[in-house]
């Protein structure tokens, strides 16, 4: 993990980032002090990863991190897609044609044609030329 | 205090976005005007109708493999109210059309054939999106309803 290429971007961003303050801000020199000496070793990093672990764990004061980004912001918008999958699955799944009882003896089916909705009913009883329709 | 604002800024881009479908049913439409036409289709010794559009008469070759559809009958009602309206294209069916909620764009409907109910449901009706409902074998062709939608 901490040799990873995704700590490593952790530490890049880090080291870009405006100087905050606190523990944060000896954290940023103290990277940026190492990336320029190229003394970035394995426990460098390892110190310095716990140090961000700590300093993202306290209270947020206003400065907002990518880290924190991910941390906060993305379970949020999962949260919110979700409850938006939710009624739009309750409120009927958007269907604009529902048959909720046929007369006895018929089915009935609904389908798309082209452009058309279709109802396929079937049960009825044959009407005869002879009965007049108009 | 930032990460919130932009939190809501995005929440409120994306809820109209991907709940405008959700929500659709619950926004109410312009009134409409409702037509219901029966036609009879068959091969042969009936007049074609030739005013029926292109691509409804393709649909309806495609669904009944009929060559000629004659217009039976129409009527139109418009259901801009709770209140109940029944459209009768003859004197075989008749289809009431009413809205439950006048705030939804979604209308109930039932099918009758000589006051034995065919069917019961709703639909939102969509200009240019028509119904088509197959009906009883009369002689030898197929009674097919078609419930169109016109903007008022």
């Amino acid at each position: 993990m901490k040799n990873s290429e995704s700590f490593k971007r952790e530490l890049d961003l880090l080291e870009s980032e405006k100087p905050g303050t606190g523990e944060l801000s000896r954290l940023q020199q103290d990277l940026r002090r190492h990336a320029a000496e190229n003394e970035r070793s394995d426990q460098h990093q390892t110190w310095a990863w716990t140090r961000l672990r700590a300093e993202l764990q306290s209270p947020i004061t206003g400065h907002v991190s990518a880290w924190n980004w991910q941390r906060l912001f993305l379970p949020s918008l999962a949260g919110a897609t979700l409850i938006l999958l939710g009624a739009y699955l309750l409120s009927g799944s958007g269907a604009d044609l529902k048959i909720s009882i046929t007369g006895s003896d018929l089915y009935a089916n609904t389908f798309t044609s082209g452009e058309a909705q279709v109802i396929w009913v079937t049960g009825y009883n044959y009407i005869p030329s002879s009965y007049p329709i108009k | 205090m930032r990460l919130s604002l932009i939190t809501c800024l995005l929440l409120g881009i994306l809820l109209p976005v991907t709940g405008s479908e959700a929500l659709a049913t619950d926004v109410a439409s312009p009134s409409k005007e409702i037509v219901i036409t029966l036609y009879l289709g068959q091969n042969t010794e009936i007049q074609d109708d030739p005013t029926i559009r292109p691509r409804l008469r393709e649909n309806l070759v495609k669904l009944f493999g009929y060559s000629r559809y004659q217009r039976i009958g129409i009527d139109m009602v418009y259901p801009h109210s709770n209140s109940p309206v029944t459209a009768r294209p003859n004197k075989l069916f008749s289809m009431t059309v009413y809205a439950v909620n006048p705030a939804s764009p979604r209308y109930e409907f039932e099918l009758k054939l000589e006051d034995q109910s065919v069917l019961k449901g709703s639909f939102i009706p969509k200009p240019g999106i028509p119904i088509i409902i197959k009906g009883p074998l009369y002689g030898e062709g197929q009674l097919i309803l078609v419930v169109d939608t016109a903007k008022l």
